[in-house]
């Protein structure tokens, strides 16, 4: 593995479970996968389709998001996700998590001296 | 045109998707994905027909068909033997074929030595590699067959404990199964396995026979009566090579080792009955020589019948050894296993 692609997979372990938040942070309101990498997309997150889609659909196995197709205005069907009362909980857990996290790692970076 | 090119290649790309997937969430993926594609083309040409050049961007972006798959469906069902236990797969293949390996040399050494009649070493040593090939491929089939039914069952490495109390002590020292017993054992059946299978006129008495000069000898059994009863000397130790699997994995006396040790002990000795008990299993040369050489001596009725019964005394043997073996692990396990 050479340098470049050592790094992106370090970022890539970081960004991981980030993305999870990210999506459940933006759906408390029906929105469909398309929609969605966009939303991310233009808040910085960016996701790829690929990934996003099949994570959506894992998120609902999981009971922590729901869909439902619809069709808006004459166009094609449309799968939209909404999160569900248990997705809630877990994002308030999640979210709580992470701004410890963001405190602590806060507090280690500008206590090292690289 | 060009718009019937893109449908059908969004199609066959949504095909090549969807059939690597479960069949149960195929249609509404592909419904997905179709409306994933749309919206992407949309996007990029802001309500224009989209180009073929315009629909491999978005392809493109989506990555391989194979890939994409793979993310919808992530490592499910895709292993005949998964990583956790290949480790395992991999030393009980080493062990079992190696042992196949050492047995069909010895057997090919002794087909040799034994044979009857004139042979040409070049033509015996190519039909060895031909059984030597086909000998090990039962086995690796077999091993594979387990391991991949462990797999299915979650057998051995099943750590899905709730509670770290549930976590099993650690085995005194009397209470473990020593590794190298297993496989001593496990060679060792399979050694047998083999020299039974291949050379059943192995096992034979040498003697001064009266017509013929030198050294003679006289198999014990009928080859061709054991040859016929290949499916029981397999189903034999195929039992036996499972029980030491499991003993290995288990490490320690356990209540299911118990357990298994009875079933298999039950069915080992059905094997054995059924195979030292067939018709004819005895060589008449061999019964009239023993009669023959001993007739003259004064505990004449047990020497003969002690030999000509051979059979029932190798029956006699392996019954007691089952019942010794199932006797150690359930006393074992009902001490060590509370």
């Amino acid at each position: 593995m050479d340098r470049e692609e050592l790094i992106s997979s370090m970022i890539m372990e970081l960004r991981r479970g980030t993305i999870i938040l990210g999506v459940l942070s933006q759906l408390n309101e029906p929105v469909y996968g398309y929609n969605l990498v966009n939303i991310l997309s233009d808040c910085g997150m960016t996701v790829e389709a690929n990934t996003l889609y099949p994570l959506l659909r894992r998120l609902e196995g999981q009971g922590i998001l729901s869909s439902r197709w619809e069709t808006e205005d004459n166009s094609k069907p449309r799968k939209y996700y909404v999160i569900t009362d248990f997705g809630k909980e877990i994002y308030h857990a999640m979210s709580r998590q992470w701004s410890d996290t963001v405190s602590s790692m806060k507090e280690l970076m500008e206590r090292s001296s690289l | 045109m060009s718009n019937q090119f893109n449908h059908d290649l969004i199609e066959r790309y949504i095909y090549a998707v969807t059939r690597q997937l479960p069949y149960k969430i195929r249609e509404d993926i592909s419904k997905e994905l179709q409306s994933l594609i749309d919206d992407m083309l949309l996007e990029r040409c802001h309500g224009k027909l989209p180009t073929q050049t315009d629909l491999n961007l978005v392809l493109t972006e989506l990555g391989k068909p194979e890939d994409l798959a793979r993310n919808y469906n992530p490592d499910q069902d895709k292993y005949l033997i998964s990583p956790k236990y290949y480790g395992i797969y991999k030393s009980l293949l080493s062990i079992v074929l190696a042992s196949t390996a050492l047995g069909m040399t010895i057997a090919g050494f002794l087909n040799i030595i034994f044979s009857q009649n004139p042979i040409s070493l070049p033509l015996e040593i190519l039909k060895w590699m031909g059984t030597s090939i086909m000998g090990l491929i039962y086995p690796f089939a077999f091993i594979t067959i387990l391991v991949a039914i462990f797999e299915r069952k979650g057998i051995f490495v099943d750590l899905n404990f709730s509670d770290f109390q549930d976590l099993p002590k650690v085995p005194r020292e009397q209470e473990k199964i020593r590794k190298f017993d297993c496989v001593f054992e496990i060679t060792f059946s399979i050694l047998f396995a083999v020299l039974f299978l291949f050379t059943p006129n192995a096992i034979r008495v040498f003697t001064h026979l009266p017509k013929s000069s030198g050294m003679s000898s006289i198999p014990v059994f009928q080859a061709e009566v054991i040859h016929n009863m290949w499916f029981l000397i397999v189903l034999f130790f195929l039992i036996s090579i499972t029980k030491s699997t499991f003993r290995l994995y288990e490490g320690r006396y356990t209540k299911r080792l118990a357990v298994f040790t009875v079933f298999s002990g039950v069915i080992s000795l059905i094997c054995a009955y059924l195979f030292t008990q067939a018709k004819e299993i005895m060589n008449p040369d061999f019964t009239n020589y023993i009669t023959d050489i001993f007739s003259k001596t004064s505990d004449a009725a047990f020497i003969i019948n002690t030999f000509t019964h051979l059979n029932t005394v190798f029956l006699a043997i392996i019954a007691f050894a089952i019942f010794l073996d199932i006797l150690n692990v359930v006393i074992r396990a009902v001490i060590y296993d509370k």
